[in-house]
């Protein structure tokens, strides 16, 4: 066990070092090429390395120890003071080291992928910058705080979708997606003023923005319930404006559109932003103030019904997309929704799980989607084919993914997956989407694999594997995508003791572990359980025949399917038609509202009033000259008609009197 | 001699020098301009660092009687509230003064102009006599009607005039409401001789002083042991609030504003979007705020109401333009409906969350129109269909007009997120009860509703700012352009937008290092607030 002080020393250094690197190489190498990239990835590395060393020292400290808080002030104004600060634990300690394992192997992917870019030394800046942005989140010790973090992963991800700027539709995935997640922090925003003061309206000045003091409140039952008294409906409010935050930056439904455009940015920025971990930010903040949510009732169940909505939705769009990163971003949407659900589902730990074993696999799939665009020089799956004996590396990792992705035993994913059904096996709508999601999931991957790496080649040129820098991460993630899920299994092996992970996440968020959910109660055993990993895996599994037989072997046609169900098929290929919603809501509604505002700007306030009393002034002064007209008879007249009425007043005065 | 005499000095003795140098020695013109302002920076910079925080109040200050008659003194000093204004003015006279150096038409009367109008800036915020306040006020709206007038752009005839007769009104309407103090306090002091006596012995400083005296320190006594009546204040309040309003600018009084940034020169658009509108929103604090507190409880929620259309309104307006200038000049008055609503709220954060958004949107904005004014040189045209993919063409100008952007959006890591964020919480605190003594001043519900519409009214900003980037500098670059602008290259051309850039970044990612000296401003005007409104409680 290590001291405190070191612990959040080494927190800090997490933090910090790639903030230094972006900093250095924006200030001083950008001309270096090499060393650029060498402070970038290292300081990733570094962070990863200091992750893995502090959650062993969480493992040692064992299931439900206190968290270390090292915090500093940011501002203060009387009777008020935000901090900043890290605050680590299990959750924090996972999470980061998820992204610094997840990103180092990207980052060293990108040497690969980028070369020869002439932006080399930006991209290596702004990528660190963003893996500075995305650990700020994981370490904080507050609502500000996170809320910071959250923005300037915010302008991280604006900057890395937009990174081939001189391409309109970058530019402009770049603007879309920081304007969606700008609507889910307006609703965040509301949340977080609406818990602080109704929090301090109860207990009065306290620092009620920081989640330490906040969960000793919502975990007591007594301060619980004078606030949720004190609150009423505007507690589950909060609870659900904080998740609305939560739903711009995991991309749940109706927030979700900017995520498939964010596949503009470069491959290795869409792997580990897009896919990995800054959409999994959403779900991490659920997870991080759960005590919130526990008791939430209200919100908790929104969270669930968007969270499996969600996943339905993108599962559905994902099967017919042509695009190798729109599949898989949609796989991502679709899997966010998974873990919302099961966030929902008072499943925070299984929510949490198979958001880390998730990172691991879809990071892996993306990188090796990069490495086949990168062969091929083109995104379309129908452009590819036959690949299986052209890039070896490429093909098994990515058969890797997919079926770790598909939740195939005894992959990562099914461990988590596993969860997720259990925690969904009280609600059984919400089981059918996690079962039937399932199987879709298993369908669209299967469909994308069996075109690309089997059959014969239909694009151009000569597709090779990717060299040695890109492909070995690849092989990193996949060991990792295979045998990762068994930390979450039930065996003393388990470095994380006889219960697995999932007694440390459940631990960190509700002492007992139970808390009552009015569709029924969410206490599950960690491990495995056995009917729902039955009905998973045949549901996988007929995905993947299914895919086969469509794909692979040939014998049904997806074509004539296509014609069957036409009205589906174009429903399905224009995203249910949400993107050309909003596109009209901002093009004309939004745009008609500045445009009457500026008729009325332009033509009332300053046409009317501002140039009228400029111009009836103007009319007065004009008129009132030609009184002043220099000739002394007329003056004279004016003169003598103002006395004669001076003195007919007077006269009429004094004989009133 | 204290420093805040000398930060009022330095560009006037700058101005007096430039008389006499020639003018066909341009270089030394704009070196001898730079090192004036870059004087104002180090005073300014000095006066923050050894600000007593602990002690608080009046600091640097100094006191010279000059027409005892009128109770007229050379009577300067500097709050917490002044130093941030004055940090503010310096940062952007010497940004703005290194942009200048582009001018090449009557080097010589642009900056002995230029030095003339800041002169004046510190005058008002260094200052603490009324008359001299006022003075100091006219000295900086006259200038700009010289500098626009003859080296400006874009119907600048039209926009000049407009701007100076609305600063001019403005500044009588309000010059009434200082006499009516003015007269007040001094009837006060006659007919309670006892309190003139009071008033000396708590201020040994101005020892010799008259009852009829411009000291506003003599004035504020006076408010705060009752010269003012509730009647008084009542009426009083409204001259001083519309006519320093009209400069903040507040809505409707604002169209002056977007024409005249679009027609001034870079330097004049900087400092008059920088720097003069806060001259507004300062004299409300400074004088409405301390002197009338009675009168601005009872006027502060129409404040507020109003600020939301400088907000939404400003925002959807800035949204519907396609000149750059225009889209920053509707930016600019929705920017300051943020600073109203922050002083609406009436609380310690929202104050310092309005002083502070006021010091963070100065720069800001300057920031914004140095980068316009640089590729509208070359260009000619700030629509942004006819610019396009700039940043390929001048990556350093374009990557600083992003960040500002960001800045404007309110992203963290800068000031202006900092500050506008304080003015959400003091927003929505205003909502809650307040408790003095035995009275509870009840909290005002309209304020949840302006809090999510200020919130809402980020997104807007966001909105258009993230779409003139989109147009300006994304895209493919423009065939027109492609080799034809100069980025800003090598360490002079840069400085000004760095320097710019540091002092965002500086304050918002560690805030407290200002917000602490406001603090110590802002603390004593809410108090007097917070008394004001359990008194008209109590009374009724």
């Amino acid at each position: 066990m290590l001291e405190a002080n070191t612990v959040a020393t080494l927190a800090y250094i997490i933090l910090f070092a790639p903030f230094a690197a972006a900093a250095l190489i924006t200030v001083a190498t950008l001309r270096s090429k090499a060393l650029s990239a060498f402070l970038s990835v290292g300081s990733v590395i570094l962070g990863g390395v200091l992750s893995i060393i502090l959650l062993a020292d969480q493992i040692s400290r064992g299931a439900g120890a206190e968290p270390v808080v090292h915090q500093f002030t940011w501002a203060l104004s009387r009777g008020m003071a935000f901090h900043i600060g890290v605050q680590v634990d299990f959750i924090s300690v996972l999470m980061s080291t998820v992204v610094g394992v997840v990103g180092s192997c990207i980052f060293v992917y990108a040497l690969g992928y980028m070369h020869g870019d002439e932006g080399w030394s930006r991209f290596f800046a702004k990528f660190a910058f963003f893996a500075f942005s995305m650990l700020g989140i994981t370490f904080s010790t507050n609502f500000l705080q996170i809320f910071i973090f959250w923005e300037l992963v915010g302008v991280s991800s604006y900057l890395l979708i937009g990174y081939f700027y001189q391409k309109p539709s970058a530019a402009e995935a770049g603007k879309k997606a920081f304007m969606t997640n700008r609507i889910g922090d307006f609703g965040m925003t509301i949340g977080i003023l609406l818990l602080f003061f109704a929090v301090r309206d109860v207990f009065g000045e306290i620092d009620s923005l920081s989640f330490e003091t906040l969960k000793g409140i919502f975990t007591n039952d007594g301060a619980r319930e004078q606030l949720f008294a004190a609150m009423g409906w505007k507690a589950a409010l909060g609870a659900f404006l904080i998740f609305v935050g939560a739903m711009g930056k995991s991309a749940q439904f109706p927030l979700h559109v900017w995520l498939p455009d964010a596949m503009e940015g470069p491959t290795p920025v869409s792997a580990l932003m897009h896919a990995a971990t800054m959409v999994a930010a959403g779900v991490y903040m659920i997870v991080r103030t759960y005590w919130l949510f526990a008791w939430a009732h209200d919100a908790l169940v929104a969270v669930a019904y968007i969270g499996g909505f969600t996943a339905l939705l993108a599962a559905s769009i994902a099967i017919v997309q042509n695009d190798i990163k729109k599949i898989l971003a949609y796989s991502t949407l679709s899997q966010l929704g998974y873990m919302v659900m099961a966030c929902g589902l008072v499943g925070a730990g299984a929510g949490m799980f198979h958001l880390a074993t998730h990172a691991f696999f879809k990071a892996l799939l993306f990188l090796g989607a990069g490495s086949v665009i990168h062969a091929c020089h083109s995104n379309d799956i129908w452009d590819m084919g036959g690949l299986g004996k052209k890039m070896k590396q490429t093909t098994w990792t990515f058969w890797a993914g997919t079926l770790a992705l598909a939740g195939i035993f005894p992959l990562a994913g099914f461990w988590s997956k596993d969860e997720i059904l259990a925690v969904s096996h009280h609600a059984t709508a919400l089981y059918i989407v996690g079962v039937g999601v399932a199987f879709m999931t298993a369908f669209y991957m299967g469909r994308a694999c069996f075109t690309v790496f089997h059959g014969t080649y239909r694009g151009h040129g000569h597709p090779h594997e990717s060299p040695r820098v890109m492909w070995i991460p690849l092989a990193v993630l996949a060991v990792v995508s295979i045998f990762g899920g068994f930390v979450g299994a039930p065996s003393s092996l388990n470095p994380f003791g006889e219960h697995g992970l999932q007694s440390f996440l459940l631990v960190a968020y509700l002492k007992d572990g139970v808390v009552h959910w009015p569709v029924g109660h969410g206490h599950v055993e960690a491990g495995l359980h056995l009917d729902v990993a039955t009905v998973g895996t045949l549901m996988a599994l007929g995905g993947l025949l299914l895919a086969w037989l469509f794909y692979g072997k040939g014998v049904l046609s997806a074509e004539r399917v296509k014609q069957r169900l036409k009205p589906l098929h174009t429903l399905l290929v224009n995203k249910y038609y949400i993107d050309d919603f909003y596109l009209w809501l901002v093009r004309r509604v939004q745009q008609g509202f500045a445009i009457a505002a500026n008729w009325l700007e332009q033509k009332i306030i300053i046409g009317v009033l501002v140039n009228g009393i400029a111009a009836g002034t103007k009319d007065a002064a004009a008129r009132l000259r030609k009184t002043a007209s220099g000739q002394i008879h007329s003056y004279v007249t004016i003169v003598l008609a103002g006395v004669t009425i001076l003195v007919f007043w007077f006269v009429i005065f004094m004989v009133s009197e | 001699m204290q420093p805040t005499t000398l930060i009022i000095l330095a560009p006037a003795l700058t101005v007096l020098a430039l008389f006499f140098l020639p003018a066909n020695r341009p270089w030394l013109i704009r070196w001898f301009a730079v090192a004036g302002a870059f004087a104002t920076v180090v005073l300014s910079v000095t006066m923050w660092l050894n600000y007593d925080k602990a002690a608080g109040g009046w600091q640097f200050a100094e006191y010279v009687p000059w027409v005892e008659d009128l109770g007229i003194a050379w009577n300067v000093g500097a709050d917490g509230i002044s130093i941030a204004m004055l940090l503010l003015t310096s940062f952007v006279i010497f940004a703005g003064a290194l942009v200048s150096f582009r001018i090449q038409d009557r080097v010589k009367e642009f900056y002995i102009l230029l030095l003339a109008l800041v002169t004046g800036v510190f005058g008002v915020f260094a200052n603490r006599d009324i008359f001299f306040f006022y003075f100091s006020y006219e000295l900086a709206v006259i200038p700009m009607y010289l500098l626009i007038g003859v080296w400006g752009s874009t119907n600048k005839e039209y926009a000049t005039m407009k701007l100076t007769l609305y600063l001019t009104a403005g500044a009588v309407v309000a010059l009434v409401g200082l006499l009516l103090m003015y007269f007040g306090a001094r009837d006060f002091y006659l007919q309670n001789p006892s309190m003139l006596a009071g008033f000396l012995s708590e201020h040994p400083e101005f020892a010799g002083s008259k009852a009829w005296s411009f000291n506003l320190v003599q004035v504020i006594w006076a408010a705060q042991h009752g010269a003012f009546s509730e009647t008084f204040q009542f009426w009083v309040f409204p001259l001083i609030l519309v006519g320093f309003a009209a400069i903040a600018p507040m809505w409707p009084l604002h169209t002056w504003s977007p024409g005249g940034h679009a027609a001034a020169p870079s330097a004049a658009s900087m400092l008059h979007a920088g720097v003069l509108m806060k001259l507004g929103s300062y004299g409300i604090i400074r004088i409405g705020l301390t002197c009338l507190p009675e009168g601005a409880v009872q006027i502060l929620p129409w404040v507020a109401a109003l600020s939301m259309m400088n907000i939404i309104y400003g925002g959807m307006v800035a949204m519907a333009q396609r000149d750059l200038k225009f889209i920053i000049g509707y930016s600019s008055s929705s920017h300051m409906g943020y600073v109203l609503l922050g002083v609406a709220s009436m609380n310690v954060i929202g104050l310092n969350g309005a002083v502070f958004l006021m010091f963070a949107h100065g720069i800001m904005t300057a920031l914004a129109f140095s980068l316009i004014g640089w590729f509208y040189d070359q260009t000619h045209t700030r629509e942004l269909q006819d610019l396009g993919g700039l940043i390929k063409q001048i990556p350093f100008v374009g990557t600083a007009f992003a960040i500002m952007a960001f800045a404007s959006a309110g992203l963290p890591g800068f000031a202006n997120f900092a500050s506008e964020l304080m003015v959400l919480f003091g927003s929505w605190q205003a909502t809650l009860p307040v408790q003095v003594g035995a009275v509870t001043i009840p909290g005002n519900p309209w304020f949840y509703l302006y809090a999510i519409l200020a919130v809402w009214g980020i997104v807007i900003t966001a909105t258009y700012l993230l779409r003139a980037v989109r147009w300006a500098f994304f895209g493919p670059l423009n065939p027109a352009w492609a080799g034809r602008v100069k980025d800003a290259d090598g360490f002079l051309w840069k400085l000004p937008f760095v320097f710019l850039i540091v002092a965002l970044v500086a304050f918002g990612c560690y805030p407290k290092m200002l917000v602490d000296v406001i603090g110590t401003g802002v603390e004593p005007i809410v108090d007097a607030l917070t008394k004001a409104r359990a008194t008209l409680l109590a009374g009724r």
